[in-house]
């Protein structure tokens, strides 16, 4: 009964404006994806589309290919979020994008151009993540987006390029340890991600928050209105980074592989990514992005390996 | 005030206290019984003295009334002049107090767009705008006058403007620290505005509208120059009756005192009816044209700085800012119609002459906005942003909107001016009337009076 009627007043809120999610109301509760949808199995969801052979030369992409067309509109066009502090945020001094998933996407770039200055970045919510892959608004998306089966069915994913899980933020003095001491706790999660749908399946019941953005929780946490947030471990310690009286807790009760998604009618632009991604892992790359951006948290690890169904 | 010197010397008592008071000057001949004022009035009508006393007073009391009645109309007329006169200046603060929070908006998150620090005169202007609308919501608070219709949304203002200042002022700090978390504290002030303080502004300033519009509508209602009409009539007909029963009992062609009660009566309430004709004409320029101006132009204005918020909104979106570039184009749509009505309505050749340039003002702005939109969506960020924010609030988008919304504010500031000066023409038009009836109606009774004592004389 509660969730019904958050969810009538969220669809309010919302429908008064140009039915977007960039002015839809901050703290809107909204019920957790109860019925998830049944999800179809497809083996190993990281497997993804085997490199077909060495890179083309920069600035000499193979004639016909969707990395052709790339090139000759003169930038990479990539859907990254604009708040996840670490992987994907603009910079507050430089108003430019930075973190783990730009670098990625530079990376894509020099392949692409030789210039890792060739792209346009441009924001998407997670909720808007496979909408715009699917309609082609981006040629990719470089943002926290976790792989799996139902996902899948809409867009196609690169190779893993970072393993994440999913973990609780409290408060400094909070005395819970893991998301099972939440129970009956407001707890926020960004809408259209796998978090959400997580947090849905936590035996002791907590109160699941949704909001459009998720540094939307990180403003309702800092406000009271919530009280944790629960997403990736990754995106959490962004968010403990810019709040001293939050702490990260407990064992990652969740695998959340980080994929690049990317339009599933140009399955070579996929392979052209993953023979990126490839080199990354071999060269050293991957690693001096994780100390990078990732180093003040422990000792970088491996770079998670590639799984291909060719 | 009916009794009436007369020349010989004799003072006699006339009207309702000389019914009363008068000996038996007149010599009954069939006198009624004693103390009863059956009988007393008996008395009165069967005799022409009698008659003549009886009609004297009926006289003197329609031309009385008509004065009373000329007076009430023009007091009634003045009370809803005032009303729109008060009214008046409220409603100016409040339009003033919902375009400087849309100023202020829009201020805020132009000055985030930039990146860095933000510019000290962007800053200034959006502290400036907050200052200006605590002042304007106190004096408001104080001036509104009680009632549950200003009391929420003052109360709304009262409360949610700090908290927006305080939403504004953590998205700066975190701004600062380099925190993203900033941005999101910002969307939640504007989201705040747009969808809470603006519309309880709005809902003031509705409400002084309306108590304005009814004094509008009572201050040139047809009714009270009716009610001088007829009570002209009523004089004129009452004259010509009386003179015409005298010329019959007494053969005297014009009793001249009568005729000249009669015809000051009827003079004022003909100035006075001209009056009301002219303040009637001041108050539907005033209300039509000026007020309809103000009202249209207010809008615009206030609809142009939400338009100028949702473009910065757009592009601090980078990308995901599609549905506040929606609503741009819903705030500026209506522009220019409503500056074509302001145009329409103007009625000084000054306020035209704004009006049409800050119409093609606008579509300097637009352009610079399309240059905007289609940089950002070129994939040129860099230099949308180069635009809309430039050097702080000398970007070519700040520029362009500044020149418009001076000729809006001017245009804006004439129709203001004009619509005052109407009422105060309106009201001079009202000044002396009501004053003037009630001693030239008492000076008609009095001469009718006069003209009857006459006459009754005569029967001594």
């Amino acid at each position: 009964m509660i969730l019904a009627v958050a969810l009538v007043a969220g669809a309010c809120s919302s429908s008064h404006h140009a039915g977007g999610s960039a002015v839809a109301a901050p703290a809107t509760v909204a019920p957790p994806t109860t019925a998830a949808a049944p999800t179809p199995d497809c083996g190993d969801p990281t497997a993804s589309s085997r490199p077909s052979g060495p890179l083309p030369t920069p600035g000499d992409m193979p004639a016909g290919s969707y990395m052709r067309t790339i090139q000759d509109r003169g930038r990479l066009i990539a859907g990254v979020s604009p708040d996840t502090l670490l992987f994907g945020s603009v910079n507050p001094f430089t108003a430019q994008f930075e973190g783990f998933d730009v670098d990625v996407v530079k990376a894509i770039a020099k392949a692409i151009f030789g210039d890792t200055s060739k792209v346009e970045y441009t924001a998407v919510t997670n909720a808007q993540r496979i909408p715009d892959v699917q309609a082609g608004s981006v040629d990719l998306v470089a943002h926290t987006m976790t792989i799996n089966c139902a996902r899948r069915q809409m867009v196609d994913f690169s190779s893993v390029y970072f393993d994440a899980g999913q973990k609780v933020l409290v408060r400094r003095d909070s005395t819970a340890q893991s998301v099972n001491d939440l129970g009956g706790k407001k707890v926020c999660a960004p809408l259209g991600t796998t978090s959400i749908d997580n947090l849905g399946r936590v035996p002791t019941h907590p109160v699941v928050v949704g909001v459009a953005d998720e540094t939307d929780c990180l403003v309702a946490f800092q406000q009271g209105t919530v009280d944790a947030i629960s997403t990736d471990d990754t995106v959490l310690e962004g968010m403990a980074a810019q709040d001293p009286y939050a702490k990260v807790i407990g064992p990652r009760f969740t695998d959340e592989p980080y994929g690049i998604a990317v339009n599933l009618s140009h399955p070579e632009f996929t392979r052209f990514i993953n023979g990126v991604l490839e080199q990354m892992r071999s060269d050293g790359s991957w690693a001096a992005l994780y100390t990078k951006w990732l180093g003040r948290f422990g000792p970088t690890p491996a770079p998670p390996p590639a799984s291909y169904k060719d | 005030m009916v009794g009436v010197e007369i020349g010989a010397g004799r003072a006699v008592g006339v009207g309702l206290a000389g019914a009363t008071t008068v000996p038996s000057a007149s010599g009954p001949r069939h006198p009624g019984p004693a103390g009863s004022s059956g009988g007393r009035l008996r008395r009165y009508t069967r005799t022409t003295p009698g008659r003549l006393r009886l009609l004297a007073l009926a006289v003197a009391v329609v031309f009385a009334a008509a004065g009373a009645a000329g007076w009430a109309a023009v007091s009634r007329r003045s009370a809803a002049v005032n009303q729109v006169a008060a009214a008046e200046p409220l409603v100016v603060d409040a339009q003033a107090l919902d375009t400087t929070l849309a100023q202020a908006d829009a201020t805020a998150t132009n000055t985030f767009l930039g990146g860095g620090i933000e510019p000290a005169d962007q800053r200034a202007l959006y502290q400036s705008d907050l200052a200006t609308a605590a002042r304007l919501l106190a004096d408001a608070a104080e001036r509104s006058g009680p009632g549950a219709a200003v009391a929420g949304p003052l109360a709304t203002l009262s409360t949610e403007l700090p908290v927006y200042a305080g939403l504004v002022d953590t998205a700066r700090a975190d701004n600062r620290q380099g925190f993203p978390v900033g941005a999101a504290y910002l969307r939640q002030a504007s989201r705040l505005m747009a969808s809470t303080i603006l519309p309880a502004a709005t809902q003031l300033r509705s409400v002084h509208v309306a108590r304005l519009e009814q004094g509008d509508a009572r201050s040139r209602n047809t009714t009270d120059a009716t009610t001088v009409a007829s009570a002209a009539a009523a004089v004129a007909v009452v004259a010509v009756g009386a003179l015409a029963w005298l010329y019959r009992r007494t053969n005297r062609v014009l009793n001249v005192a009568l005729v000249a009660g009669a015809g000051l009566a009827l003079l004022a309430l003909a100035v006075t009816l001209v009056g009301l004709r002219g303040q009637q004409a001041e108050a539907a320029t005033a209300g039509q044209r000026s007020f309809a101006s103000v009202d249209l132009l207010a809008q615009v204005r206030t609809a142009a700085f939400k338009a100028k918020g949702d473009e910065s909104l757009t592009l601090i979106g980078r990308g995901n800012g599609g549905a506040y570039e929606t609503d741009f184009t819903t705030q500026v749509t209506p522009l220019s119609d409503l500056l074509a009505h302001a145009l329409a309505v103007s009625v000084s050749a000054a306020e035209k002459t704004t009006v049409g340039q800050a119409a093609s003002a606008l579509q300097t702005y637009l352009t610079v906005h399309r240059a905007i939109r289609s940089a950002d969506d070129g994939g040129q960020f860099d230099q949308a942003v180069k635009l809309a924010v430039g050097g702080g609030t000398d970007s070519a988008s700040n520029q362009a909107f500044a020149a418009f919304d001076a000729k809006v504010s001017a245009a804006l500031d004439a129709a203001q001016h004009d619509f005052t000066s109407h009422i105060t023409a309106g009201r001079h038009r009202l000044r002396g009337l009501g004053v003037g009836l009630v001693v030239v109606a008492a000076l008609a009774a009095a001469l009718a009076l006069f003209g009857f004592q006459q006459r009754i004389n005569e029967y001594r």
